[in-house]
């Protein structure tokens, strides 16, 4: 039980309630993006990195320091704990946020950003362009912010309890971040998972919006393994033969890898490894929220997601069979 | 028992043939090595100088077949083993093009392969030879250089087979342009511009205008002007023309069938 008094409300008007709702709406809001970029830190020190947040420390340190403090100030909000210093440095980071996709979206209008790259506090979760980002993180933050300053509570004693909570639900925040990449989460985290339709996974906006069929359109029909890969990963080379006998069967199951490396280096690949699969270039932008590490495949049947894979396709993906020799 | 004269010819033709090593199969191909299709992703270069040859690869097979003009021997080039091998035997043609090599190929490793930069070192007896990847093929473009810049279109040119009925409803077609937006460097468009090149050939003479425009490497080409204005959102993507306005755009995923949509956007 919590050992201090609770916050004496000034008469509980209408104003109260509209803070406290635009007070735990913000606070909801926070939470969400940073589950969002806690089940795949990978990408959000990517995003950091993009971004050039890590011009004082490293990226690595930003990521968990960025998250300890949007979880902590999202935490309070929903706790109801709308004092000044929860407030402004609430404020600050919305203000932040709306000020990184606004310009991104700058960047974006003056045509010195690819309208496919997805940015904001959502990380590769949700799929938005620089106007989108923009927008919606100006709609989803600053009116809740505003709100969150009418009818505040008169302050009382500090909420030891609640900051304890506050506290540990950090400290838990930071331990699953650390082990999240370890976790079974793909699915969730990333956009690639079973029921998902190859032309809804797509990046860019408006005409120019281009989606996964358009780069395997041949795997709108049958059943095609997708193997999403970095070509400068060494454990990727040493199971090119493992992935050849996968192909070298008669199931009637294409293996297909996808990568955003450019067709030279594709070509020296090759050359290395000798996959008697295709390889196929596809941009990062499309590639990126698909995958939390690589390699990841999916199975694909007529179009649609059935089955998805942390690492490469396990040898039961495809019924068992010979590898062409090479003598 | 007395055997008659002619008993004994007869079984002796008959032990003849039993004992008579079989004679072997030279069409039946090759376990490993088979499938290989004309591949225009590099020119053979000794020396300084551009050399003809004829150059196919087999994905199955992860492997190059080269044959040098004027030189006796076809080379195996195995990827992932880097090696040279020589091979036994006639390739065996297939109806779609393909090329298989026998059965009886007995590849013998000869030389070493090595990568140097983009380029493919190739180091045999008597084969001092280098492997240069081919510069794509950039901007406007005709059928014939587009079908001189890599054999494989031709190969899919000449296997693929349009629809009578979309190509009779273009034969009355005027003022239609097709522009298709490609890449030489991309697989997928190399294994269906072909398609376009033979509707091309089958409305020969008719009103509607074929223009093959190759994009650079990526990441180049997503920035390249013309993919840019087209909105295209992937390779290979045709643009329609009637009457010099844009009338619909042909998408990857509706290259199957390329004629009967080029027909649907001409005759909406």
């Amino acid at each position: 039980m919590d050992a201090t008094p609770p916050d004496t409300p000034a008469p509980r008007g209408a104003l109260y309630w509209i803070g406290t709702a635009g007070g735990v709406f913000l606070g909801g809001v926070l939470l969400v993006a940073t589950w969002a970029k806690m089940i795949d830190p990978a990408a959000f020190i990517e995003l950091i990195e993009l971004e050039h947040l890590d011009f004082l420390i490293p990226a690595w340190v930003v990521a968990p320091l960025g998250l300890a403090i949007e979880a902590g100030l999202g935490l309070a909000l929903l706790f109801n704990m709308r004092r000044m210093w929860v407030l402004l440095p609430t404020a600050g980071l919305c203000l932040f946020f709306v000020w990184l996709t606004g310009r991104a979206y700058l960047a974006y209008l003056s045509g010195d950003k690819d309208p496919a790259s997805s940015c904001g506090c959502f990380g590769n979760l949700v799929e938005r362009t620089p106007s989108e980002a923009f927008w919606s993180d100006l709609l989803l933050l600053v009116p809740p912010l505003i709100l969150a300053f009418l009818g505040r509570p008169k302050v009382g004693t500090v909420p030891r309890l609640r900051l304890e909570l506050i506290g540990a639900t950090v400290l838990v925040v930071l331990a699953f971040t650390w082990k999240a990449p370890d976790l079974p989460l793909d699915d969730i985290a990333t956009r690639l998972k079973p029921g998902a339709q190859l032309d809804k996974l797509c990046a860019g906006e408006g005409e120019q919006r281009t989606c996964l069929d358009h780069v395997v359109p041949e795997a709108l029909e049958g059943r095609y393994l997708l193997l999403l890969a970095d070509l400068e990963q060494r454990e990727l080379r040493y199971a090119i033969a493992r992935l050849n006998e996968l192909t070298a069967t008669e199931s009637g199951t294409g293996l297909l890898m996808l990568t955003s490396a450019d067709p030279s280096q594709i070509k020296l690949f090759k050359w290395d490894t000798g996959p008697t699969f295709e390889i196929r270039h596809a941009p990062a932008t499309l590639l990126r929220p698909l995958y939390r590490r690589t390699p990841r495949s999916a199975l694909v049947e007529n179009g649609t997601v059935v089955r998805t894979y942390d690492g490469l396709p396990p040898s039961g993906a495809v019924s068992g069979g010979d590898a062409p020799e090479q003598d | 028992m007395r055997v008659s004269r002619g008993g004994w010819l007869r079984f002796a033709v008959l032990a003849a043939l039993l004992c008579a090593p079989a004679p072997t199969d030279a069409a039946e191909p090759h376990r490993a090595f088979r499938a290989f299709y004309p591949s225009g992703e590099y020119d053979l270069v000794i020396g300084q100088a551009k050399v003809e040859a004829e150059l196919l690869f087999s994905q199955r097979a992860a492997a190059y077949l080269l044959k040098p003009k004027g030189d006796e021997r076809t080379f195996l080039l195995l990827q992932r083993k880097r090696a040279i091998a020589t091979v036994e035997g006639d390739w065996i043609r297939r109806e779609n093009g393909d090329v298989d090599l026998p059965k009886s190929a007995a590849p013998q490793t000869v030389g070493r392969i090595a990568l140097s930069g983009q380029d493919i070192v190739l180091r045999a007896p008597n084969l001092n030879a280098r492997l240069k990847p081919r510069a794509p093929l950039l901007g406007y473009h005709g059928a014939k250089a587009v079908l001189a810049h890599s054999p494989q279109y031709g190969l899919v040119m000449r296997g693929y087979r349009p629809d009578p009925g979309a190509l009779a409803r273009l034969k009355d077609a005027k003022d239609v342009k097709v522009e298709t937006i490609f890449g030489s460097w991309c697989p997928r468009c190399q294994q269906t511009v072909g398609y376009v090149l033979q509707i091309e050939k089958a409305l020969a003479a008719k009103g509607v205008q074929f223009t093959y425009y190759g994009l650079p490497n990526p990441p180049k080409a997503w920035k390249n002007e013309r993919f840019i204005v087209s909105k295209a959102k992937a390779l290979p993507t045709a643009l329609v023309f009637v009457n010099d306005k844009l009338a619909g755009r042909i998408a990857p995923t509706e290259w199957k069938g390329f004629e009967t949509r080029l027909a649907r956007i001409v005759n909406p």
